[in-house]
């Protein structure tokens, strides 16, 4: 097995930020693709997915401060690649990406879903 | 709870148009983002090469042939070598923390760089984010208005103190004998030859963190014992409990006062100076008590005039604790200089034992001089003729073996 090395982490995280910079605002919302494309989303079939579902991925994909580093006490800190500020609300992958997907305009031609969240 | 989600079968169409402005994602960028620690992450497959990446980045994310056009699969020419150790998770933070965007996550770690983030501070922070007001008691000298300092910068996120006063998040206030609750909370007040009302230090600050209530401000109230907390705090010990932020408390004056959810209180007693068994009942459950203690193993090996400075400062608590009390022990930094490193020459430890730590101690053997000698020895002190020994810290020998006789070898 080999490993991503910090130089390789530090140029993949500046090409990222250079490819988000001529992009809308709504790039910042890409990841939630992503969250859906680990979650096994496809087309022509429905997944039903709960909020721990969104959890687990986004806490593992996203956060770079992890449970019990001494940093993490004030709230869990992620950073999300497309250019958002690091985000420290413990709940953000539940209301983000679950409670407002339905009102999420920005969805629209991308996901279909039924009256999900609450 | 669960939803239904599915992909619009034309989504890769609309991603490309509206999302992407036509120009595909960089798989690499985002595998090597993804993959910065497998060992976080469940059925990630074998990766071997730069090509396995993006492999594994295809087979993780279920990306079918629809979804092609999404995505530059090509290797860029930047992509150095991958290496046979997986990265700590400390380097990835520092690593963030560096990308564009991390400012929140760079001044946290700025913060743990420079080694004064430790479990002190966490345990601090964890307190005021729990219980909204913290106390640090301990005896002088024991850097409780230091971690309070510290703490106020990891509460807000803040690197530099200096940056977090001038933004107003965090403030520094010190309290006295004439500190009131007009100066605190507000009140009346004379000006130029008439009565008006004058907010307080606290209102105003309320006000501040309320017009800004993304954000957390900590107000520093050093000193707060020697203060008369009760009256200085008023109907306000009401209103700091965590579940009666945000609602408007009516004061005497007929005003009202909300304290926002995002204020946190960080309070330094010196137990020397009056015990906080004196606080007032109520006062004392809305507050976290964090106790600040002498640690005599942060002035680690360094020896001066023949004596470890470790056992000279646990020998003077031992026995300060036996003739007064525990509460009036001697803070380490009495032993630390202006950098903050334990004091190295005779110079200075003569200069800190005769001016700083024999006069502290005057005061609180009330000038008895037996107890006096039986917390400094007689080397030191002559009970017969009630004086300090001024020949004790002329020279560098006499001061070692005055010492000797202190710490009993």
């Amino acid at each position: 097995m080999k490993y991503v090395t910090a130089q390789l982490l530090h140029d993949a995280l500046l090409q990222l930020d250079t490819y988000s910079a001529d992009k809308d605002n709504r790039i910042k919302g890409l990841f939630s693709v992503f969250v859906l494309k680990r979650l096994g989303v496809t087309v022509g079939e429905t997944s039903a997915l709960s909020i721990e579902d969104f959890n687990n991925v986004c806490w593992a994909l996203l956060r770079v401060i992890q449970e019990g580093d001494p940093a993490s006490l004030d709230g869990e800190k992620i950073y999300n690649p497309f250019g958002n500020d690091p985000i420290v609300k413990a709940n953000w992958p539940r209301s983000t990406l679950w409670t407002r997907i339905t009102t999420n305009k920005s969805w629209k031609g991308i996901v279909i879903t039924d009256a999900g969240g609450f | 709870m669960l939803a239904v989600f599915e992909f619009d079968p034309g989504y890769v169409t609309t991603l490309l148009s509206r999302r992407l402005r036509d120009s595909p994602l960089p798989a690499f960028a985002l595998a090597a983002y993804f993959f910065r620690r497998p060992s976080d992450l469940a059925q990630l497959p074998e990766i071997d090469s730069h090509e396995d990446l993006i492999s594994a980045f295809k087979s993780y994310f279920h990306i079918s042939a629809t979804d092609v056009p999404l995505f530059d699969f090509s290797v860029p020419a930047w992509a150095s070598p991958l290496s046979d150790d997986e990265l700590s998770r400390a380097e990835v933070v520092r690593i963030v923390a560096t990308a564009p965007h991390a400012g929140e996550i760079a001044s946290l770690l700025a913060a743990e760089a420079s080694g004064e983030v430790g479990d002190r501070c966490d345990e601090i922070v964890a307190c005021a984010l729990k219980m909204g007001q913290v106390l640090l008691f301990g005896p002088p000298g024991t850097g409780k208005s230091y971690w309070a300092e510290k703490a106020a910068l990891r509460l807000t996120g803040h690197a530099d103190l200096s940056v977090a006063a001038y933004t107003g998040e965090v403030a520094i206030v010190a309290w006295h004998p004439s500190t009131t609750y007009e100066d605190f909370v507000g009140g009346m007040t004379v000006r130029k030859g008439s009565i008006k009302r004058r907010s307080g230090i606290f209102q105003n600050f309320c006000e501040r963190a309320a017009a800004n209530s993304t954000r957390r401000h900590v107000l520093v109230v050093d000193e707060i014992n020697r203060g008369n907390t009760v009256a200085i705090f008023g109907e306000l010990l009401f209103a700091l409990e965590l579940d009666k932020r945000g609602k408007p408390v009516q004061l005497t004056d007929g005003k009202t006062i909300v304290v926002p959810s995002n204020v946190y209180i960080l309070g330094t007693a010196n137990t020397a100076d009056r015990s906080i068994a004196a606080l007032d009942v109520a006062l004392g459950r809305r507050f976290a008590r964090v106790e600040i203690a002498p640690e005599p193993e942060l002035l680690g090996s360094t020896r001066v005039a023949g004596v470890l400075l470790q056992d000279l400062l646990r020998t003077l608590n031992t026995k300060v604790t036996e003739a007064v009390d525990r509460e009036h022990r001697i803070g380490h930094s009495y032993l630390l200089g202006g950098d903050d490193r334990p004091i190295s020459s005779f110079d200075d430890l003569a200069f800190t034992m005769k001016y700083r730590i024999v006069p502290l101690l005057q005061d609180y053997a009330i000038d008895d001089f037996d107890i006096l000698e039986e917390i400094l020895g007689v080397g030191f002190v002559d009970a017969g003729e009630q004086r300090i020994k001024a020949e004790a810290f002329r020279t560098e020998a006499a001061l070692e073996a005055a010492l000797r006789v202190l710490i009993g070898s």
